[in-house]
């Protein structure tokens, strides 16, 4: 009576297609970045070459046949120049004899290309197919030497199939096995799962090597930490992934596991790509200094400057200790009135009877509706010292105009004003979906037990509520913790950092002081202080999910 | 028991991947017949934007083979955009921005020196001032469509001519604060180093000295330039309390402000007012020097990752040209850099425009060096520590220059 | 009655600072409004005619409709297949796997730009609304998967029981009693799904390079300059963008009542 066991097939099916179309796609990228590396590479070096060895060198480019071209020139300032840094290019050498101690500028008109390489040594990919790369060099007078060098297209780059159709082959295994259930089979599920992880990182590796050398154009000894983290991802990920399911299912013949894991993984594997590479280039920045396009390593000097608070006293607004502290009281500040005003309003607008329910429901989740950007400014006119709404309302019942922004308590105090208007129609909407998975015949007992509203709230609705509001807690601690945009644009810091948090900390670091890799180690810091909170939580979901 | 559970989720999922490039079909670049392409991208709106398209259109028409992609990017992801996609050839051929982050593309190989490009007659039709903002390390890398700087804006009906010297200025202040209540003298963001500026250099000071890499901040100079803001503020009374740039607009508007200091942008903002000049900004009494304000310079760029550059530079060179120019001048509001603009009958009976330029003239370019980016955040705490909260100046100038070294370990 | 006495004043106080954003919306002029009155005084719709007689208006809108409802139905149906998992299987791995989706949290997002960019680009994903959606549902995803677990949790296992007896399978529980039971936690993940993808610009504005390809806050952001905004159009952009969204509120909101009835227990 199962119609769905008819199509049982198709899941090895889909995977075979899957891995198959994966496969396709790595391959096509792969043949491709491979033939362009290979070009760029010869070209530059033919280019070096010539500048290094001067004009006699072009007699050496002769020879290899790939390269079409070459030759060498280098620019020189009119003496007594209106315009110091204007440059006029003479040519010295040319593999072509007619071209041979030709002026650059009769050469120019008929020759845009080459005025475009002259102008900057980069390389370029011909519409034929071949590349044409040049060398520069500043002399100490301020003149450049430029060479050039065109390559000839190159023969077409083989395709590993072996490799391919041996990932193929072993992706396909390795699904066949996971959909059908032979639980006494456990061996090849983990040697197809490691080959096929072989396979790929043989075909991967290379692509990322070439991306890796080529990001950087001119690598002064500055080291790519984009590269090298997404290839640091692909070799943590792949086989972690790999492990875990091949070690879980040696753990267990259960199908249940394997079904279970069949309904997370695309969620994982897809958050582990995005978030693992993002967070290793993280944690790779912070152990270095960083900025303006280079990066060199200097080891734990960033988080020793972040933890001894670069010699400022403790209780200095700057100091790591002062802004963690004020952090820790914002998050908490937050969440109390969030979670509190949403709930509040959510138990008000949860009766079905209620009257313009949804228009209510509509009109409150408004501040989460605008955009912030703009909202929050507003908030920032309402608390001005003369002109805001908030000191002239205050004024009505005698208080004198308050500087909202020029002491602690009074900027911090705004700062979460605005963030818990902005904050709570979440809570309340998160609220009303938890609300939702109380059984309403409880209440109804309760009533019959003769037990009043505030006990019902305290026995069934508060410990009902747990399991659907504990994680909206959890991850909302972790947002407001790093919520950057309202401080930054209400209080701006201010009085004297005072108010930054963490997060605005970081972020002032790295785009206002160009201080990269010091901005990445305080994510880093920030990033184990919420692992700490977490293993915290991890008991209150425990909890919740007992009460479940 | 039969399960098709497992598979499931992966089916779905790659259905609806499968679908996403579908629908989401990529916006392919249209290069149609064959035509070359060139890419600009830009942080202009409005009239600028429209101007600067208009001359992109009359250059196309001679060159009917080109295809000009002109892309707005929003003016908060520009920089970063273009740090990204420039070193992965994903950039632009040509960019426009502020010429305060050149000293940084530079350095990163991100932009392509214009020595070999250019030529004396087309360096000419620039005004010199616009032009040494956009040389860095001995090259030249942008070619400049247009300047900023401050000036002083006055209410005709609270101030009747604009000041000679700051002596003349605080009086004319206070007259305007004394006509009502509501008024105020003289307002502009107290604590940006930007805006402060203008007296930092007029009573002698400078951020760098001229060797552009030793702070110079910390001087007395500087110190007595705080004092003096302070003392228009807390003893003359004459500067309202917060002047965020939203409330110095309603107050100007409303004609409860005599005196903002403010740049070319903020005639957009009184649009529909009318009753308002501006001049040059006066001579600081106790030193007898000119309050000089920073000069900014748009600069269009060549990018190093360009695979035509010629062509690239040929639009350039049209778009700096003094028929664009004119175009950028009427139509699109910018104070352009070229110089044959302001020749024309039009633009010399332009008192704004008048006014700007001979402030231009006095005023100190923005260094293009990438270490000035640090000291904007320690000198606006030293500023609003020293101005907003009254401590000493001495201190809170010393303090930012710790602060500023400490980032440049 | 008294609900009301308490509603109105509330619902008043948090429409009160939107209603500067209306009046900014609805004037001629392109000042931010720092004055006391936030009622507008003025009624013009100028600001709503620049934006939209923009040729690429339409366009705009479309993306971002169609970026925000992909990655609501990419993101609402990996977290739901997650999270029945997470709920109903004890299996080796599972406290890791929910504690690293918490850990997904964790580090600032202001620092990813970077090397997200590099990741789209490698991916070939840059320029492409495939790369947006694919980044905002991961986005959206780890919250989804909390909320509805905790939901799923609080579904009692009787009624699986029940139909396993009739011989269902786990997908069969899934698809005809889980999900239908949940419908107002899906409402709550497919709102906040939504609004992950519709209101974000930084990422959108990074990744695409072409105007027809940008979604309406990019276009909306694009009205702030380095020294000055033009507020009118912006207050205008962001109402315009704000009405999808409270117009989905409302179709979901109701499916905030019903869920677990008394009688799906019972039964």
């Amino acid at each position: 009576m199962r119609p769905a066991a008819k199509y049982g097939f198709l899941g090895p099916v889909m995977a075979v297609v899957i891995a198959a179309a994966m496969g396709v796609f790595v391959l096509h990228r792969y043949a491709g970045e491979r033939a362009e590396t290979v070009g760029r590479e010869r070209a530059s070096q033919a280019a070096a070459w010539l500048l290094t060895h001067g004009p006699a060198g072009v007699d050496d480019l002769r020879r290899p046949q790939s390269i079409r071209w070459a030759g060498v020139a280098f620019s020189e300032t009119p003496q007594g120049a209106r315009y110091p840094f204007l440059r006029r290019p003479v040519w010295l050498a040319h593999t072509d004899p007619a071209r041979q101690g030709t002026p650059l500028e009769r050469a120019l008109p008929d020759d845009k290309a080459t005025a475009d390489l002259l102008v900057s040594p980069e390389v370029t990919r011909l519409p034929n197919g071949g590349w044409r790369a040049g060398a520069a060099e500043t002399l100490a007078q301020g003149e450049r030497r430029v060479a050039v060098a065109e390559l000839a297209p190159p023969p077409r780059v083989e395709i590993p199939w072996p490799s391919l159709l041996l990932a193929l082959g072993a992706a396909l295994l390795f699904w066949y096995d996971l959909t059908r259930r032979v639980p006494e089979n456990r061996v090849r599920p983990a040697v197809g799962a490691g080959i096929a992880a072989t396979a790929l990182l043989a075909l991967l590796g290379p692509r990322l090597n070439a991306v890796h050398a080529l990001e950087v154009p001119e690598s002064r000894g500055s080291a790519d930490i984009g590269g090298a983290s997404m290839l640091l991802a692909g070799v943590v990920l792949l086989p972690l992934v790999i492990a875990g399911v091949a070690g879980a299912l040696r753990g267990s013949r259960r199908s249940d596991h394997r079904v279970a894991y069949a309904y997370i993984g695309p969620a994982l594997i897809g958050l582990g790509l995005l978030v693992l590479v993002p967070f290793l280039y993280g944690v790779g920045l912070a152990f270095t200094r960083a900025g303006h396009g280079s990066a060199t390593f200097v080891g734990l000097d960033n988080f020793i400057d972040i933890l001894s608070s670069e010699g400022r006293a403790i209780t200095e607004p700057l100091s790591f200790y002062f802004t963690l502290v004020v952090t820790l009281v914002w998050t908490a500040a937050n969440i109390a009135l969030h979670a509190g005003i949403g709930l509040g309003l959510a138990l008000l607008l949860k009766e079905p009877t209620l009257r313009f329910k949804g228009v209510y429901r509509v009109l409150f989740i408004v501040p989460w509706a605008v955009p912030s950007y703009i909202t929050a400014l507003v908030w920032k006119g309402m608390f001005n010292q003369q002109y805001g709404i908030v000191n002239h309302l205050l004024g009505l019942f005698g208080v004198t105009p308050v500087a909202w922004f020029s002491e602690f308590w009074t900027s911090f105090t705004a700062n979460v004003i605005t963030n818990t208007w902005l904050g709570f129609p979440f809570m309340m909407v998160v609220s009303l979906g938890a609300l939702q998975s109380i059984p309403t015949d409880l209440y109804e007992a309760a009533s019959v037990d003769g037990a009043d509203k505030w006990q019902q709230f305290k026995h069934i609705t508060l410990p009902l509520l747990k399991p659907a509001m504990v994680p909206a807690l959890i991850l909302g601690s972790v947002w407001t913790f790093n919520m950057f945009n309202i401080i930054y644009l209400v209080s701006g810091g201010q009085p004297g950092h005072s108010t930054d948090i963490l997060i605005t900390q970081a972020y002032r670091w790295a785009f206002e002081q160009d201080r990269y890799g010091y901005a990445a180690a305080y994510s880093v810091l920030i990033f184990l202080i919420l692992l700490v909170w977490s293993f915290f939580t991890q008991r209150w979901t425990r909890a919740a999910e007992g009460q479940g | 028991m039969n399960r098709p559970g497992p598979w499931l989720p992966f089916l779905l999922a790659a259905c609806l991947a499968a679908l996403l490039p579908g629908c989401a079909e990529p916006p392919a670049p249209a290069t149609p017949g064959g035509r070359t392409e060139l890419v600009l991208w830009h942080a202009y709106r409005g009239a600028e934007r429209g101007a600067l398209e208009d001359t992109i259109a009359a250059w196309q028409t001679t060159h009917p083979d080109v295809e000009v992609r002109a892309l707005a990017v929003p003016y908060d992801a520009f920089v970063d955009k273009v740090s990204l996609a420039v070193p992965k050839g994903n950039g632009p051929d040509v960019f426009i921005f502020a010429h305060d982050r050149l000293g940084d593309w530079a350095q990163r190989g991100l932009l392509e020196p214009l020595g070999f490009l250019a030529d004396e007659p087309l360096l000419d039709r620039f005004q010199r001032a616009t032009l040494d903002p956009l040389v860095y390390g001995g090259e030249l890398y942008g070619l400049p469509l247009a300047f900023k700087c401050l000036a002083l804006y006055y209410d005709r009906a609270l101030v009747s001519a604009p000041p000679a010297t700051t002596d003349e200025l605080v009086t004319a202040a206070k007259a305007a604060r004394a006509k009502d209540p509501q008024n105020w003298g003289i307002a502009w963001e107290l604590d940006s180093l930007y805006f402060h500026a203008p007296w930092l250099h007029g009573f002698g000071g400078e951020v760098y000295r001229d060797d552009r890499d030793t702070l110079a901040i910390d001087s007395p100079a500087a110190a007595a330039s705080l004092e003096f803001v302070r003392g228009l503020r807390d003893r003359e009374q004459v500067i309202p309390p917060e002047a965020t740039s939203a409330l110095v607009t309603t107050l100007f508007r409303g004609h409860h402000l005599g005196f903002v200091v403010s740049g070319p942008w903020f005639r957009g903002e009184l649009e529909g007012v009318e009753g308002w000049s501006v001049a040059p900004l006066p001579v600081v009494s106790q030193t007898g020097l000119p309050a000089r304000p920073f000069l900014g310079v748009e600069g269009m760029f060549l990018s190093r990752r360009s695979t035509q550059k010629a062509l690239a530079f040929d639009l350039m060179s049209a778009l700096t040209g003094d028929d664009a120019a004119r175009r950028r001048f009427t139509a699109g509001g910018q104070l352009v850099a070229n110089t044959a603009v302001y020749e024309d009958a039009a633009a010399r009976g332009d008192a704004f425009s008048q006014a700007f330029r001979a402030q231009a003239a006095r005023a100190v370019p923005l260094s293009n060096r990438p270490h000035m980016r640090r000291v904007w955040t320690p000198m606006k705490d030293a500023l609003s520590a020293a101005i907003v909260h009254g401590e000493p100046a001495a201190p809170a100038l010393q303090k930012a220059v710790t602060e500023i070294a400490r980032a440049a370990e | 009655m008294l609900r009301h006495l308490f509603l109105i004043p509330f619902c008043l106080a948090t429409l009160f600072p939107a209603l500067w954003v209306v009046k900014m919306a609805f004037r001629a002029e392109q000042a931010f409004a720092t004055d006391l009155n936030p009622l507008p005084v003025e009624f013009s719709l100028q600001n709503f005619e620049t934006l939209m007689s923009d040729p690429l208006f339409g366009r705009q809108l479309l993306n971002s409709l169609l970026v925000a409802t992909l990655t609501t139905l990419l993101g609402v149906f990996l977290a739901c297949t997650a999270a029945y998992a997470f709920s109903r299987f004890r299996f080796p791995g599972r406290r890791a796997g929910l504690m690293f989706l918490l850990v997904t949290q964790m580090f600032p997002g202001t620092m990813m730009t970077i090397p997200l960019y590099s990741l789209m680009e490698s991916l070939g994903l840059l320029n492409q609304m495939a790369g947006l959606i694919l980044v905002y549902s991961t986005t959206a995803i780890p919250f989804c998967i909390y909320m509805l677990k905790g939901y799923f949790d609080t579904i009692p296992r009787e009624l699986e029981e029940s139909a396993i007896m009739d011989g269902a399978g786990p997908f069969t529980l899934f698809w005809r009693i889980i999900l239908p039971l949940s419908r107002p936690a899906i409402a709550v993940t497919a709102l906040f799904s939504f609004m992950t993808a519709w209101n974000e610009y930084i990422l959108a504005a990074t990744f695409m390079s072409d105007e027809r390809a940008y979604t309406l806050p990019v276009k909306v952001q694009s009205f702030v300059g380095d020294y000055t905004t033009e507020w009118g159009h912006f207050a205008a952009g962001a109402l315009i963008v704000s009405v999808p969204v409270m117009a989905l509120f409302f179709a979901l909101q109701k499916h905030l009542v019903g869920g677990l009835t008394a009688g799906s227990v019972k039964g």
